[in-house]
């Protein structure tokens, strides 16, 4: 008899809770990694890009995060390999300033580049890309991610695209600086800025360390 | 004799002297004003810039003042204001005003602009100012999401008075809910002084309802684009620089207007009524145009108007399409107080009856000559009278000739011809004013002289001496002749 | 004995419901939306586009909606996020953390979120923010067509509805204007974040035409083509282009979509 009743409330309990979680599915872990929140060994600060972490491709088919550039400043643009138009500007832009970073120094700058075409532009061909424009991997390293990991380092970047046919997109113009702790400290917008100005400025991010 | 003359130390001297002089002239004689570039001016100092709400401007800058960096907080509000009795608008505007915050800055000066959209905002806004050289007049800089702030700086290279106005997409409609103001760029060394300075903005409203109808009125885009306004006035609404809001000054003041054009469609055709602008900076620039009545404001444009005011009154302010100004709003007021000066305005020295020499038409001599009908006999001649009665005389007299008491007189049994028909053939060719008397009742009023032929007055007036009572006669054109030439025969008691 | 554990477990049913009934509605009503054709209002060509189906919220999130939200994930509470995520205005209207007050009225839209925050929150109940095709393809539709982009007194109707002033607070959604599909204020109650709102390619001046600053944009396509009549659209489109992903304004709310 206590049993019974004992059912009853125990099935009459689980009805209420059921219907009092009116959502679906909330699958924590799922929750977590497509929110792109938590970096339990590493804790990123208020404005650092680094708390996206979420995962990216490599030239090399690797697997990383953004916080794969830690520990130094980056110059970092968002570009597609195919692309006809201002992408070569960009791509001239950031090796330009490459260029002028003084010998003894050329390692502690990074420099990135993410492409937003995640179909065409998969590792085997930023590798290629990478190699065509003499960019060596000890500085230089390219992403390739998901739509939504792009919207989203695009949305914290303020980089506008657009995709404006089958091959090709419509995208402002940007270089952005990041300190060694992710945060945006400058961005370039458009082309012929005074280089050899940013190349000091991003220097001295080195000496912070 | 002459320069050869001269050896050849003396005419080296002589030729540097003379290269120096001429160089001295070139540079030395345009008063030293070309070599300013407000472009290059260094700035010293910073401060706030003071703001005024339409009417009233910041005081003039201090000429001795170098350039400097003035920081101007600008912040735009969306508002419900009233259009006028009866009608609410949704105006969207640049310092809580229509139009915005006046801005008072001189030639050289940097200005920091910060724009600041109100959280409780709905829409983005940004600001493009005429005087700022510069992509979009810093439209693109200071595009603002509501519940931000953006910051641009400009340099003040050209003097002038220009607009200011939002240009977010749709540009017209942002401009036609009163996103517009003026920005006054001063040469250095000011303007020349003046006692009274106003800040006066035309705009043209549309509205869903038509002008009047009550309630909260909407913007209407297709008037808009039809370029059909509803209200078209200055300073946001129907009155609002008139009546216990106008503008005022005293006799014998200087009064500089700096008048702008919102838009955003119309051009304006700036008058004040009884005052001639002696001074017009044509469209806010250095050209000066004197003693002009009307000056034309394009849309998207101003200009500053300086007149001196010598009698009293309230001088109108309007657009001279006349129809915005008494059928939309596009009027304000100046209320001059002080001495009057009856030389230059008497006001009205007097009222009197004008009398028209000759009816209702003029006086014409007549066409009809020989060509006239003549009566062939008298019973003719009564017959012509009467026609010529019924149609001239009957109106006042009246068809049975009794007159109107205290008014017309009568001409039935009438005393007043009775004995001398030369009286009434007076009263006809040159009318008849005054006092008189007839049938013992006294009449006071004007009749005025008729036009018509001797032939007609003798028709008429035998028409009248044998009807109404009377004892009969004939009278002929001579007759009639004779007494236009002699005059008024009786000329009445005055 | 068997009636006192009757009355216990009527007890505990008659507890439960008035638990389920006092709670507002958090449930989300889904509405289909078939898929068809559409002329965005940026053509890179003169044909139309085509939108697969998809699911749309009845109604924009409200606040016990997000409430619910906020509760079960501490990282997106007021006080916790960071600012990279949202700016200091995050969530302006709510009294804390936890709790909404008197001017966030549970049934009035979220405001005042970050399009991190909202992406997150349409992640969370399995779904994801619309993409402005997929927003303004819903949001042509008036209360009896299903596409009425065309029509002028639709045009004027929305920009009518668009200047109005807020009232403060919000007033509940699903309540005033429903469209042909039965979603509710498309139009009239506030902004909403889409999924691609940083695809507006447009120079910060309206006037300039679209993509002409080659240095600013990179145009591979002749995007740029729009309706100039559309003038709700020209007032939606300023106000993207105007956002940047962590902002919080206080007429910016959001719905969620679902693929089939």
């Amino acid at each position: 008899m206590c049993k019974r009743y004992l059912s009853l409330l125990a099935l009459s309990m689980l009805f209420i809770f059921s219907s009092c979680s009116e959502d679906n599915d909330l699958d924590i872990e799922k929750f977590k990694k497509e929110n792109a929140y938590e970096g339990e060994e590493f804790e990123p600060s208020e404005e650092s890009i680094f708390n996206l972490s979420s995962d990216w491709e490599n030239q090399n088919g690797d697997t990383v995060q953004l916080n794969n550039v830690a520990g130094k400043p980056t110059i970092l643009a968002m570009i597609y390999t195919h692309c006809e138009y201002s992408c070569p500007l960009i791509t001239a832009d950031m090796k330009e300033l490459h260029s002028l970073i003084p010998k003894d120094r050329v390692e502690e700058i990074n420099f990135l580049i993410v492409s937003i075409d995640p179909i065409h532009d998969r590792p085997d061909t930023l590798s290629r890309f990478m190699k065509k424009e003499k960019m060596d991997e000890k500085y230089w390293t390219m992403l390739t991610g998901t739509e939504t990991n792009i919207r989203e380092l695009a949305a914290v970047l303020g980089f506008k695209y657009k995709k404006s046919s089958l091959m090709d997109y419509a995208h402002s113009n940007l270089i952005t600086v990041l300190n060694p702790e992710g945060e945006i400290v400058e961005q370039i917008n458009g082309f012929g800025t005074d280089k050899k100005k940013i190349i000091k400025k991003v220097l001295n991010y080195t000496n912070e360390d | 004799m002459g320069f050869e003359m001269c050896s050849n130390k003396n005419k080296l001297s002589f030729s540097i002297l003379l290269g120096m002089i001429t160089a001295l002239l070139f540079t030395a004689c345009d008063g030293g004003k070309s070599d300013y570039n407000p472009a290059n001016e260094k700035v010293t100092g910073e401060s706030i810039a003071e703001l005024t709400l339409p009417p009233n401007v910041p005081a003039p800058i201090d000429p001795h003042r170098a350039a400097t960096k003035l920081i101007v907080n600008m912040e735009v509000l969306e508002k419900e204001g009233k259009m006028t009795d009866g009608v609410t608008y949704t105006y969207w505007t640049f310092g809580g005003s229509v139009p915005g915050q006046f801005i008072r800055v001189r030639e050289g000066d940097e200005v920091e602009f910060h724009l600041k959209n109100h959280p409780d905002n709905k829409f983005a806004h940004n600001i493009d100012l005429h005087a700022v050289t510069g992509q979009g007049g810093g439209a693109a800089a200071s595009f603002t999401a509501p519940g931000h702030e953006t910051v641009f700086s400009f340099k003040a290279i050209n003097p002038g008075l220009y607009v200011y106005h939002c240009a977010t997409a749709p540009v017209g409609m942002h401009i036609a809910n009163g996103m517009y103001g003026l920005i006054l760029v001063e040469p250095k060394g000011g303007l020349p002084k003046v006692d009274r300075e106003y800040y006066v903005m035309q705009g043209d409203f549309y509205t869903a309802g038509r002008n009047g109808e009550a309630g909260h009125q909407p913007f209407d885009m297709d008037k808009a684009l039809a370029e059909n306004p509803d209200y078209v006035v200055f300073n946001g609404s129907v009155g609002a620089i008139a009546g216990d809001n106008a503008l005022t000054a005293k006799v014998g003041e200087t009064v500089r207007l700096y008048v702008g054009n919102g838009g955003p469609n119309l051009v304006s055709s700036f008058h004040v009524i009884g005052e001639i602008f002696d001074d017009v900076y044509i469209e806010g620039g250095d050209m000066k145009n004197h003693n002009v009545q009307t000056t034309l404001i394009p849309a998207g444009g101003a200009a500053i108007v300086d007149f001196k005011v010598d009698v009293p009154g309230t001088f109108i302010l309007v657009d001279h399409s006349i129809f915005r100004a008494f059928n939309k709003g596009a009027l304000g007021m100046l209320k001059v107080t002080g001495d009057e000066n009856k030389t230059i305005f008497s006001g009205q020295m007097e009222d009197k009856v004008y009398m028209a020499e000759g009816g209702r038409s003029l006086t014409l001599p007549s066409a009809k000559g020989s060509t006239e009908q003549l009566a062939g006999s008298k019973a003719e001649r009564i017959k012509m009278g009467e026609n010529v009665y019924k149609n001239l005389c009957q109106a006042c007299h009246q068809p049975d000739g009794k007159g109107m008491k205290g008014v017309f007189p009568p001409l039935a049994k009438s005393d007043y011809f009775a004995n001398d028909p030369n009286k009434a053939i007076s009263a006809i060719v040159h009318g008849l004013s005054g006092k008189i008397t007839v049938n013992g009742e006294v009449f006071n009023s004007a009749m005025p002289a008729q036009s018509l032929s001797d032939e007609e007055v003798a028709n008429v007036v035998t028409f009248l001496l044998n009807n109404f009572g009377n004892k009969g006669g004939e009278v002929s054109p001579d007759q009639v002749k004779k007494v236009r030439s002699s005059g008024t025969v009786d000329k009445g008691g005055h | 004995m068997i009636r006192l554990h009757y009355i216990l477990i009527s007890i505990f049913l008659l507890v439960g419901c008035s638990v389920l009934l006092s709670e507002p509605p958090s449930k989300i009503e889904w509405i289909s939306i078939p898929s068809g054709e559409f002329y965005p209002f940026f053509a890179d060509t003169v044909k139309p586009i085509t939108i697969d189906g998809f699911f749309i919220s009845s109604t924009q999130i409200t606040n016990s909606q997000f409430l619910r939200f906020v509760k079960s994930n501490p990282k997106w509470r007021r006080s916790k996020i960071k600012t990279i995520f949202a700016e200091s205005s995050y969530l302006h209207y709510w009294e804390s953390d936890t709790t909404l007050g008197i001017n966030a009225p549970p049934n009035a839209p979220v405001v005042a979120v970050s399009w991190f925050a909202a992406s997150a929150y349409c992640t969370w109940v399995g779904g994801r923010l619309p993409d402005m095709s997929e927003w303004e393809y819903v949001a042509s539709a008036s209360k009896n067509k299903k596409n009425a982009y065309n029509d002028e007194s639709f045009s004027s109707t929305l920009l009518r509805m668009y200047e109005k002033l807020p009232k403060i607070p919000l007033p509940n959604v699903g309540e005033k204007f429903k469209n042909y599909y039965g979603v509710y204020d498309m139009h009239g109650l506030v902004w909403e974040w889409t999924r691609d709102f940083n695809s507006v390619i447009v120079s910060t001046d309206s006037r300039e035409k679209t993509n002409q600053d080659g240095k600013l944009f990179c145009a591979a396509g002749s995007i740029g083509n729009v309706d100039p009549s559309n003038y709700s659209a020209f007032v939606r489109y300023s106000m993207w282009s105007s956002l940047q992903a962590k902002f919080c304004l206080r007429n910016l709310g959001f719905r969620c979509v679902k693929d089939i």
